[in-house]
């Protein structure tokens, strides 16, 4: 059967990590957030990195909580916790992803300079900062999830 | 605002029909998806809502092969022994039912040996 697996996911980046792995290559290890904060996704996001521009900028856009573009697949990884119970992190694997400025945050960036005259660089634009994401370690047994409510407000369509 | 899945695989659950609060049918189910490359395979709950929900239900059973699409990345977050968990999955927008096209039996043993030869 013919395979499909493909996400396109534009959130706010929370975290980079660059790793290198045993073979020399660079791996970054990211967190993004997309979403309002009651209903928010927090996903971690592997890229293997063979740009060095891009391992340069990463971190930059994370410190900020820039806004990113990812495109890659779903992947799944699993480990047993010190308590030996099973667990399972659903994540993306991505083979691209590209810096995203948003129009209007780049207004807000200039009012928030205007109004604040001391800075002579337009200083970050301090957005209410997204919440910490919760500890992902989904338990992979095959019951939990149906029960779990909904918020009917967060249904997109 | 982008985020836009799709995904295939194949159903490991029953599918559940049931109705949210506000009265909408809501319809969940868990998906396999394995590929040759991937290390181990990926499992993720889908959930689909209204009229949708419906023709799931009544069309898709425990081990068809379907194509999520106009699916969306979601977080159900919960607590748990005061601990936050969360779990991701897919709100989708539409199931696609995949079907193989039968083999007639006497055209599937003798053409594997003698399918080269076309």
């Amino acid at each position: 059967m013919a395979s499909s697996n493909f996400v396109f996911l534009r959130g706010r980046l929370i975290r980079s990590e660059i790793k290198t792995v045993k073979s020399g290559k660079k791996v970054a290890a990211l967190t993004v957030a997309y979403g309002r904060e009651a209903s928010s996704l927090f996903i971690d996001v592997d890229l293997w990195l063979n740009d060095s521009k891009l391992e340069g900028l990463l971190p930059k856009v994370a410190e900020k909580k820039g806004y990113v573009l990812v495109k890659g697949e779903l992947r799944q990884d699993k480990w047993e916790a010190k308590d030996g119970t099973k667990r399972s992190r659903i994540k993306i694997l991505a083979d691209d992803v590209s810096i995203s400025y948003s129009v209007y945050n780049n207004k807000n960036a200039e009012n928030s300079s205007t109004t604040s005259s001391s800075a002579p660089t337009p200083a970050p634009k301090k957005t209410k900062k997204p919440v910490p994401p919760p500890v992902v370690d989904d338990e992979d047994d095959e019951d939990t999830g149906f029960d779990a409510e909904v918020d009917e407000d967060d249904i997109p369509f | 605002m982008v985020n836009q899945v799709t995904l295939s695989g194949q159903v490991v659950t029953e599918i559940s029909l049931r109705q949210s609060k506000a009265g909408v049918p809501v319809s969940d189910f868990r998906i396999k998806h394995k590929t040759r490359r991937m290390p181990n395979p990926l499992f993720i709950d889908v959930e689909v809502w209204g009229a949708e929900a419906e023709r799931v239900a009544e069309y898709v059973t425990r081990g068809d092969r379907i194509i999520v699409a106009k699916g969306e990345l979601r977080c159900d977050m919960w607590e748990k022994d005061g601990q936050k968990r969360s779990k991701i999955k897919i709100t989708a927008g539409r199931i696609i039912l995949v079907r193989d096209m039968p083999y007639k039996s006497e055209d599937h043993e003798s053409g594997e040996a003698e399918e080269t030869s076309f």
